[in-house]
C-alpha cells in the first residue's frame, strides 16, 4: 500500500470540505457515483462522530499501487465507539478493522475494493489524485460552498415571490388585507390590499390617526373605542363600517383587530380590513325587501280582517230589514215582491258566508299552538263533526294508519274537513260516498291521500280548484262558497307541504297533500334571517385569514 | 217606439242576477225578449240548437262562473259554426273593471266591450244605440 495522504480534520467546515474531496477521490478511482457518495457520506459521518468526541483526528488514505484495486482509510487513534456488526460500514466497506487502544481509544481501518477500469475510461496518475485530495484548498470549498448557499437563498427569494403574489391575489379578489400596529413605536403596516382599499399609493406611509380619518365621521367614535378597548382589556373587535377612500368613494367595510398581550400589557394590534360594500349593498336591499314583504302582509291580513269585519255590520241592516220586510208586509206584496225579498235574503247570507270563510282564510297561521298531533285523533274528531251528513248520506270513510304530525290542531282539523266533506257532497247521484283516507311516509314528508267515488274534477279544472272563491259547480247544484279547498292548500303550505288532485280509482277525486316532518317556523319567505344576522358565507372570514396568513 | 232588439240571451250562474236583468231589461224596452242561462256550458247548448231557438242580438256574459268562466266561454264561441253565431254582438260583464280581465278581453275580437254589473237602465239604452249604429 502506497499512501495517498494524511488528511487532519478538524471543525464542521473541515468535514465538509473532506466530503467534498473524498467524493471526488472516489470518482477519480472509477466508483460509480452511488458508490462515492456513500463512501463520502460514511467518512463525514466518521469524522462527525470523531470531532463530537475531540477536535481534531488525522485520515490516512492509501492506495495499492500500481495495481490499484483497494483503497484504505485509517484513523490512528480515536474516541469512537466500536460499530456492531451489521453497521453501514460494514455493509458498504469490504474490511472494517477496529482495535481498541485503550481507555475507550480505538483504531480503526476501512478498504474499499475498486473496480478495474474498463475500456476508454480515464485512469488517474498518483499524482493527479494526490493533487485532487489536496489541491482543493479549503478557501476554494468555502467559496463553492457560499456560491451553492446563494443559490439556495435566491431560489427561496423566488418561492417567497410567488407565495407573496399568490397571496396578494387573493386578499385582491376578497378585498381583504391585513395590517399591524407595533404599540411600541405605533408603526402602522398595511398589506398591498390595504392601499388598493383606501385608494392611496403603495408609497403612502400611513399612521394610525391617519388610518382612522377614512373612516365615515359617524363611525371613527366606534372605531377608536374598540381600538381603546383593545389595547387596554385585549378584547378583539369585528365591526361592519362606513368608510370613505382617499378618492372619496363611500365604501362598507369590515375591520377587524386582534390585541396581542404580552405580560397581561398588549404589545401588538393585528387586524383584517375588507371592502363588502357589494355584500352590505345586497344585505341592505334584502333587509329592505323583507321588511317592505312583511309589512305588505301585515298590511293584506290587516285589510282582509278589517275588510270582512266592517262588511259585516250594514250586511247585518240589509238582512235584518229585508227580514222584517217580509214580516211586516209579506202579505201585502205579489209573487214576484215575494222572490225579490228572497233572493236579497239570499245574497245577503251568502254574501255573511264569504265573509265569515274570508276572515277564517286570512286568520290562517296566525293562531294555535304548534305541537305533535295524532292524525288518527284528528280524523275521529271530523268524522264526529261530519255526522250528520255522513249518516244522510250513506257514507263510508275508512283509513289506513294515520301518523302523528306538527301543526296546529284547528288547522289540521280544518283541512281533513274539508277534503272529506267534499268528499261526501260531490256524489253521483244514487251512489252512497266511499272515501277512503291514506298516508305514507316520504324522506321529509308524510304523504296523505283522500279519495273517492264521487264525480271527480276535469283535468282543466284540477289547479283552479285550490284559489279562493272559484268554484266548479252553479251553487243551486252543490252548495258552498269555493274557500275550502283554498283553506286546504293554505294550511297544507303552512306545514311545509303541497296539494294536487287527481282522479281516483273510481274516477272519483283523490286529494294528495304532503306535510313536513319539520314544518318551517313562518310562512315569509326569508323569515329565518333577522336583521344584523350575517349569511353563513363570511363566517369562516376569520378562519380563511387564518390561513392566508400563516 | 218598437224595441231596437229582438232577442237578449244572459249568461250568468246567479239567478237572482238573471232575474234582476230580466227585469231590468223588460222595463227598459230595448229588446222583444230575453233568455238566461245558468252556466256557460248550458248557453253553449242553447247557441248550437239552432232548429229550436232564435239567434240573440246581444250576449251579456258572466266572467266569473264556476267551471267553465267567461273567457272559456269565448274560445268555445269562437270555435262555433258562423251560423250558429247569427249577428251577435257579446259584452263581458263583471263586478269590478279588473285591468287584467280587460287586456284578456281584448284577445278575443268577438267580444265587443264590457259593463258593470248589475246592469241599468242608462248603460242598456247605451248598449241599445251602439249595437244599431254597428
Amino acid at each position: 500500500m502506497k499512501k495517498l495522504a494524511s488528511l487532519d480534520v478538524d471543525g464542521t467546515e473541515e468535514a465538509v470540505v473532506l466530503r467534498t474531496k473524498l467524493w471526488s477521490l472516489a470518482r477519480a478511482l472509477l466508483l460509480s457515483k452511488t458508490e462515492a457518495t456513500r463512501t463520502a457520506t460514511l467518512l463525514s459521518e466518521l469524522s462527525r462522530r470523531l470531532l463530537a468526541e475531540e477536535d481534531s483526528f488525522a485520515l490516512r488514505i492509501d492506495l495499492d499501487e500500481p495495481d490499484r484495486r483497494r483503497i484504505r482509510f485509517s484513523v490512528k487513534e480515536g474516541v469512537a465507539i466500536p460499530e456492531s456488526k451489521d453497521d453501514p460500514f460494514r455493509r458498504f466497506f469490504d474490511r472494517v478493522d477496529i482495535g481498541e487502544i485503550g481507555e475507550g481509544c480505538f483504531w480503526m481501518v476501512l478498504e474499499k475494493n475498486l473496480p478495474a477500469a474498463s475500456s476508454g475510461e480515464e485512469v488517474r496518475t498518483f499524482d493527479e489524485l494526490r493533487e485532487i485530495v489536496e489541491r482543493l484548498s479549503e478557501h476554494q470549498l468555502l467559496e463553492r460552498v457560499e456560491r451553492r448557499n446563494k443559490e439556495l437563498a435566491k431560489a427561496y427569494e423566488a418561492l417567497r415571490n410567488s407565495r407573496n403574489e399568490l397571496l396578494n391575489r387573493a386578499q385582491s379578489l376578497a378585498k381583504l388585507g391585513g395590517w399591524e400596529i407595533d404599540l411600541d413605536t405605533m408603526k402602522l403596516d398595511w398589506t398591498d390590499e390595504l392601499y388598493r382599499i383606501h385608494e392611496l399609493p403603495t408609497s403612502y406611509r400611513p399612521t394610525v390617526e391617519d388610518a382612522l380619518q377614512f373612516y365615515a365621521p359617524e363611525a371613527r367614535g366606534v372605531v377608536s373605542a374598540a381600538v381603546e378597548k383593545g389595547i387596554e382589556e385585549g378584547e378583539p373587535w369585528d365591526l361592519e363600517l362606513p368608510f370613505v377612500t382617499a378618492k372619496g368613494r363611500r365604501l362598507w367595510v369590515r375591520a377587524m383587530g386582534y390585541p396581542e398581550r404580552e405580560n397581561g400589557k398588549t404589545v401588538r394590534l393585528a387586524g383584517v380590513f375588507q371592502d363588502i360594500t357589494e355584500f352590505k349593498q345586497s344585505q341592505l336591499l334584502l333587509e329592505k325587501q323583507f321588511e317592505a314583504l312583511a309589512f305588505k302582509n301585515r298590511e293584506l291580513e290587516q285589510f282582509a280582517y278589517v275588510a270582512s269585519h266592517d262588511l259585516q255590520e250594514p250586511l247585518q241592516v240589509v238582512t235584518s230589514y229585508t227580514q222584517l220586510l217580509a214580516r211586516r208586509y209579506g202579505s201585502a206584496l205579489d209573487e214576484e215582491g215575494a222572490m225579490f225579498i228572497r233572493y236579497a235574503n239570499e245574497a245577503a247570507q251568502r254574501m255573511k258566508a264569504l265573509i265569515k270563510d274570508l276572515l277564517d282564510y286570512s286568520r290562517l297561521g296566525r293562531k294555535g299552538e304548534w305541537e305533535e298531533i295524532p292524525c288518527n285523533e284528528i280524523l275521529d274528531t271530523v268524522l264526529e263533526n261530519l255526522r250528520v251528513s255522513i249518516e244522510e248520506s250513506g257514507a263510508t270513510v275508512t283509513r289506513s294508519e294515520l301518523p302523528s304530525v306538527i301543526g296546529s290542531r284547528i288547522e289540521l282539523e280544518q283541512l281533513f274537513q274539508n277534503l272529506i266533506s267534499n268528499a261526501i257532497k260531490f256524489t253521483r247521484e244514487g251512489q252512497a260516498p266511499a272515501v277512503r283516507v291514506e298516508a305514507v311516509e316520504l324522506e321529509e314528508h308524510w304523504q296523505f291521500s283522500v279519495s273517492d267515488n264521487g264525480i271527480g274534477i276535469p283535468p282543466d279544472y284540477r289547479e283552479r280548484v285550490f284559489t279562493i272563491f272559484q268554484r266548479l259547480h252553479n251553487k243551486a247544484d252543490y252548495e258552498g262558497t269555493g274557500i275550502g279547498l283554498s283553506i286546504c292548500k293554505k294550511v297544507v303550505e303552512l306545514c311545509g307541504g303541497d296539494i294536487k288532485v287527481e282522479s281516483s280509482e273510481s274516477g272519483g277525486a283523490r286529494f294528495i297533500f304532503t306535510l313536513s316532518k319539520r314544518p318551517p317556523a313562518s310562512d315569509l319567505p326569508g323569515a329565518g334571517l333577522k336583521t344584523g344576522e350575517k349569511p353563513a358565507a363570511n363566517v369562516d372570514l376569520r378562519t380563511t385569514i387564518a390561513s392566508l396568513s400563516k | 217606439m218598437n224595441p231596437k232588439l229582438n232577442l237578449i240571451l244572459l249568461v250568468d250562474d246567479d239567478i237572482p242576477t238573471n232575474a234582476l236583468h230580466k227585469i231590468v231589461i223588460k222595463d227598459s224596452g230595448i229588446a222583444n225578449s230575453v233568455h238566461a242561462e245558468n252556466s256557460a256550458e248550458a248557453a253553449l247548448k242553447y247557441l248550437k240548437d239552432i232548429e229550436s231557438h232564435p239567434r240573440p242580438d246581444v250576449i251579456f256574459l258572466d266572467i266569473n262562473m264556476p267551471g267553465m268562466n267567461g273567457f272559456e266561454f269565448m274560445k268555445a264561441y269562437d270555435t262555433l259554426d258562423e251560423k250558429c253565431k247569427g249577428r251577435a254582438i257579446i259584452f263581458m260583464l263583471t263586478t269590478s273593471l279588473n285591468p287584467d280581465d280587460q287586456v284578456r278581453a281584448e284577445g278575443f275580437s268577438s267580444v265587443t266591450g264590457f259593463r258593470n254589473k248589475p246592469l241599468d237602465e242608462e248603460t242598456l239604452q247605451e248598449v241599445a244605440e251602439q249595437v244599431v249604429a254597428l
